[in-house]
């Protein structure tokens, strides 16, 4: 390789690409290291010319441009719906007028805890299902009673707004 | 390195805040860069810069990844900058001229390292930037960033191969005259 190819491939040299012939001539050259020094000191002073930082202005200005995009929101779990998903099965089955039998056996198998809280809304809410579901509760699990005993006397307790008397 | 994670433009395509802000952070001295050789005066780099991250914003579901994607980027930015041009009344073609001819071979002998003055020389480089023909001036700029193939920065350009290697050695060669001129003449 002549000092001249050398220089010519020496500028069209681009990070990351291989140099094997670029420092094998660097290493039996006179005079090109140098060269290759010096050319190296010049880019230095051309990039720090041509390659700026924006004014702090302008930085602060394509910041609010991130702000603009809608903030991601996890997508919901299938599981988050259960509890509507039942409220509606339970409202579905007492429209349809199905047996006190039919609607307990259902409600064992798809209930268990989730109905305690289920159940406890509806007496905190007064719902007209209510005395519909404490029949079905007091076929569920006898340690729920707990739960819907605790729900009766906050009622009680707070003489909640929207509800009747229990009395 | 410009080049950003494929991870982060995914995510920044699927509308992560926290990701498209620092695509921007870390693009933002890049397309500056170039929105100011283009468009030489601060105010309206500023200008092009943050319309081209609006735009990226607007448009960032649209990259599929056939480039890289600063390429993709400094393209966008590149257009828009020639627009702007164009609206005063400039030609982009007048603008990215193709330069076609032999590059001069002379050596301005400058020494880098009897540059003590750090300040004395920007100024020079600088008053020689602003000389420079536009499409010499960005070619330099992307050579510059130092991750973009020649192939790349004229991708970008939209110019010929050999037109861009033209450029940047002759827009080296310019610079470096504005550095050895004074210096030789004070020997």
């Amino acid at each position: 390789m002549t000092c001249a190819e050398f220089r010519a491939l020496w500028i069209e040299y681009r990070a990351g690409e291989p140099r094997e012939a670029l420092d094998a001539h660097v290493d039996t050259c006179p005079t090109c290291p140098s060269w290759a020094e010096r050319e190296d000191a010049l880019d230095s002073i051309f990039e720090t010319a041509l390659v700026v930082d924006p004014p702090p202005a302008l930085a602060a200005r394509l910041r609010q441009i991130s702000g603009l995009a809608p903030a991601v929101a996890p997508a919901p779990s299938p599981w988050s719906y259960l509890p509507e998903v039942l409220v509606v099965a339970f409202i579905a089955l007492g429209l349809l007028g199905l047996s006190g039998d039919t609607a307990t056996a259902v409600g064992n198998l798809v209930l268990n805890g989730l109905g305690n809280l289920l159940l406890s809304l509806a007496v905190l809410l007064d719902s007209p299902l209510t005395g519909y579901l404490q029949n079905l509760w007091t076929t569920a699990l006898g340690a729920s009673a707990a739960l819907l005993l605790f729900a009766l006397l906050v009622t009680r307790a707070l003489s909640y707004p929207l509800g009747r008397s229990t009395d | 390195m410009a080049e950003p994670n494929p991870e982060l433009v995914r995510r920044a395509q699927g509308g992560d805040r926290a990701a498209l802000g620092q695509l921007i952070e870390g693009q933002q001295s890049y397309v500056y860069s170039i929105a100011l050789s283009l468009m030489r005066r601060p105010e309206d780099a500023a200008d092009v810069t943050q319309d081209a991250f609006l735009r990226l914003y607007q448009s960032i579901g649209t990259y599929r990844g056939e480039t890289r994607f600063t390429t993709w980027l400094y393209r966008l930015v590149t257009n828009l900058g020639l627009d702007a041009l164009r609206r005063r009344g400039r030609h982009a073609e007048a603008v990215l001229d193709p330069e076609t001819g032999e590059v001069p071979d002379d050596d301005p002998l400058v020494d880098p390292t009897r540059l003590v003055d750090r300040r004395e020389t920007a100024a020079r480089v600088r008053a020689a930037l602003v000389t420079l023909p536009t499409a010499q001036r960005l070619a330099l700029t992307l050579y510059y960033f130092r991750d973009l193939k020649y192939e790349e920065i004229a991708e970008v350009l939209g110019l010929p191969l050999n037109t861009v290697k033209a450029h940047i050695r002759r827009g080296k060669l310019a610079l470096a005259r504005s550095l050895a001129v004074p210096k030789l003449q004070e020997a």
